[in-house]
């Protein structure tokens, strides 16, 4: 094998057969910017990033008809990064602590869903930290751990505001036991597959003195498949009442819930459900229903 | 000569009324009026027993309540009513795929094949009706023709529970002493305009001659004398054909593959003539299109699934934008340096604004 330096063609030589493979000169290849000037925006322990990126990229957009929501925002505050993905059906929000609190702020980026769960995948987790540093131009972000640099294109363009969005109150909260729903989800998204995924939630407040349980019952049917219903103890608070979603929306968040309990909170059939893990309030997912009760 | 269609007319006698009084057996006998808390105050459906006292679907309630001062007003539970539309249509399907439903209780059905006379055809609606009360608990009125328009108003004429025939070659004698308000398309200002005319049956509007024809609806005249005749063949359009709403336009000058913001301000207007459209006739798409006529006299289309459906013009715009972009992006690839004459954009795979539907976060 050998490399001719001057015409950028890589020899292979090996018995009766030959090969010349053209290259192109290395100074052609794109700087990669390593931001050796650039403040750090954030610094996050590596194991928090990647539970934060599991949590939030399912919920960006993957078609890309609305190209800021196949990204995931990062709002630099203070003491935390706030990262937030929405597909306009879904949102889900998490807050993770910064070990550079009090690092200058930053305006937000948007980073491709991509990138992220690229990032995610090379970054050794345990003690490591994962710095964050953007471009003057901020068009780049650069992921620098210690063994790996990424660097991505930044989408550009407003954000969603979606503060506004998020219920400030409810009317009805349920909590109830995470492995069991996620499971009659799972069981239940079998019956809706024909039916596009509709599940159907009811839920039923307990009696006042506490001593009966309140009840959530999930139910699916399709035309063709059956149908299919599920019961499970909850506690309720408020009112209770019914609601249908898409299978699939519920099971992502349920899958991501890393808490024994899971609390439901809705306000109407036509009102976004807030799925927050019970004992965590470092994440929320933002669920709209389908519009089956009139 | 074309063969003889069977069409039947499926309609559901007092729908959400019916199954309100099915479902809460404290309502039987009694007059029930269904509203929406989408529309409040404005009846959707009511019991014969309510009918009784004048009162009528589309009525504000409170003049519902007035003819009929111990109505009650019940909210609509539309669970039960697409279960109950669900029964329904697979009872039809054993006999037909040709199934064009209008609303949740009421659908066009092409039977030729199974029953190819009228006779047929009340056989099979008969055999229709008590599948659908036994399987459903629910009455069903039909009409059987051998068209549309007459199979339309014989279900209606022979409400509730009702099976009217039309015989093959009796149709202008049935439609002939109706009151013109009864054909599709004429509404209260045609009505009104007929009655100056001093037409008042469907009768004199058949026997009309081209030029008075011409006169009084100028280029639909003929039509609507041919429908006043009983002459209509109007396909059923079966769900499978799946209906579509479109709007082209031919350009003023031909326009450069790279000028995407002309192309972008037309399309912005056509989706909003498409989204208009959607939104009269009560529909969403979850299918948009684009088509283009360059200048070699080629047509190019190019569609988006969108991931839920929507009757918006700026979702319908940005997906028509979309799979223009697209396309202007293959024919630059390809070396192609084409000019556009025609664009238009068309709303495929659509529902019904009662089909259940994913709502959005961001409106």
């Amino acid at each position: 094998m050998t490399l001719d330096e001057q015409r950028h063609i890589l020899n292979l030589d090996c018995g009766r057969y030959e090969a010349h493979i053209k290259g192109i000169d290395a100074s052609e290849f794109p700087v990669v910017p390593t931001f050796s000037n650039q403040p750090v925006a954030a610094r996050i322990a590596a194991e928090a990033l990647q539970s934060a990126i599991a949590q939030v990229a399912f919920a960006a957009a993957s078609d890309d008809s609305r190209p800021v929501l196949t990204g995931v925002l990062i709002k630099f505050e203070r003491e935390q990064v706030i990262m937030a993905g929405t597909d306009g059906f879904r949102l889900a929000e998490r807050k993770v602590e910064v070990t550079n609190s009090g690092a200058a702020e930053q305006a937000p980026i948007i980073v491709p869903n991509r990138a992220l769960t690229e990032l995610s995948r090379i970054i050794a987790s345990g003690e490591d930290t994962v710095e964050i540093a953007i471009t003057p131009n901020r068009n780049q972000a650069l992921f620098h751990a210690p063994d790996v640099d990424l660097v991505s294109r930044l989408i550009d363009g407003p954000f969603p505001n979606y503060a506004q969005i998020i219920p400030g109150q409810y009317s009805s909260r349920m909590v109830v036991d995470t492995a069991s729903i996620l499971k009659a989800m799972k069981i239940a998204s079998y019956f809706a597959r024909d039916s596009m995924n509709i599940v159907k939630l009811k839920m039923e407040p307990g009696s006042t003195d506490g001593l009966t349980p309140g009840t959530l019952t999930i139910t699916a049917n399709a035309a063709e498949a059956g149908d299919n219903l599920s019961q499970l103890d909850t506690i309720i608070e408020g009112d209770g009442g019914q609601i249908a979603f898409n299978a699939k929306y519920v099971i992502d968040v349920l899958n991501i819930i890393t808490t024994p309990q899971v609390a439901l909170e809705t306000q109407s059939h036509t009102s976004p459900g807030v799925v927050r893990p019970v004992g965590g309030d470092d994440y929320l997912h933002v669920i709209m229903p389908m519009n089956l009760f009139k | 000569m074309q063969q003889t269609r069977t069409i039947l007319h499926g309609d559901l006698d007092a729908f959400y009324a019916s199954v309100a009084q099915r479902d809460h057996t404290e309502l039987r006998g009694k007059p029930v009026a269904i509203a929406f808390s989408s529309r409040r105050g404005v009846v959707a459906s009511c019991s014969y027993e309510a009918r009784a006292f004048g009162v009528r679907s589309a009525m504000p309630l409170f003049i519902a309540q007035e003819l009929c001062p111990d109505l009650i007003v019940q909210p609509s539970e539309f669970d039960a009513y697409h279960a109950a539309s669900a029964a329904i249509h697979a009872i039809f399907r054993t006999a037909t795929d040709q199934i064009e439903p209008i609303a949740l209780d009421e659908a066009f059905l092409d039977v030729t094949p199974v029953a190819p006379s009228i006779t047929a055809g009340a056989e099979l609606a008969g055999r229709f009706k008590q599948q659908v009360r036994d399987r459903t608990a629910l009455t069903i009125s039909f009409g059987v023709a051998s068209n549309k328009l007459c199979a339309k108003i014989a279900s209606g004429l022979g409400k509730p529970d009702g099976l009217l025939t039309v015989a093959a070659g009796g149709e202008a004698a049935f439609l002939a002493p109706l009151p013109v308000g009864k054909i599709w398309g004429i509404g209260p200002k045609t009505n009104a305009r007929l009655a100056e005319a001093g037409i008042t049956t469907i009768g004199q509007l058949a026997a009309l001659d081209d030029a008075q024809a011409a006169t009084l609806f100028g280029r639909w005249g003929q039509e609507l004398r041919a429908m006043a005749q009983g002459i209509d063949t109007r396909p059923i359009v079966s769900e499978r054909d799946s209906k579509s709403v479109s709007n082209e336009t031919t350009l003023d000058a031909d326009l450069r593959l790279t000028d995407i913001a002309g192309a972008a301000a037309i399309l912005n207007e056509l989706a909003e003539a498409v989204a208009a459209n959607l939104v009269a006739d009560g529909l969403l798409t979850k299918c948009v299109g684009v088509k283009v006529r360059s200048s070699d006299f080629q047509i190019y289309g190019r569609q988006w699934t969108l991931l839920a459906p929507t009757a918006s013009s700026t979702v319908i715009y940005k997906a028509a934008l979309a799979c223009y972009r697209r396309w202007v992006g293959e024919m630059q690839a390809a070396g192609k340096p084409l000019r556009v004459r025609l664009l238009g954009v068309k709303a495929a795979a659509l529902v019904t604004h009662d089909t259940p539907h994913q709502l959005s976060l961001f409106r």
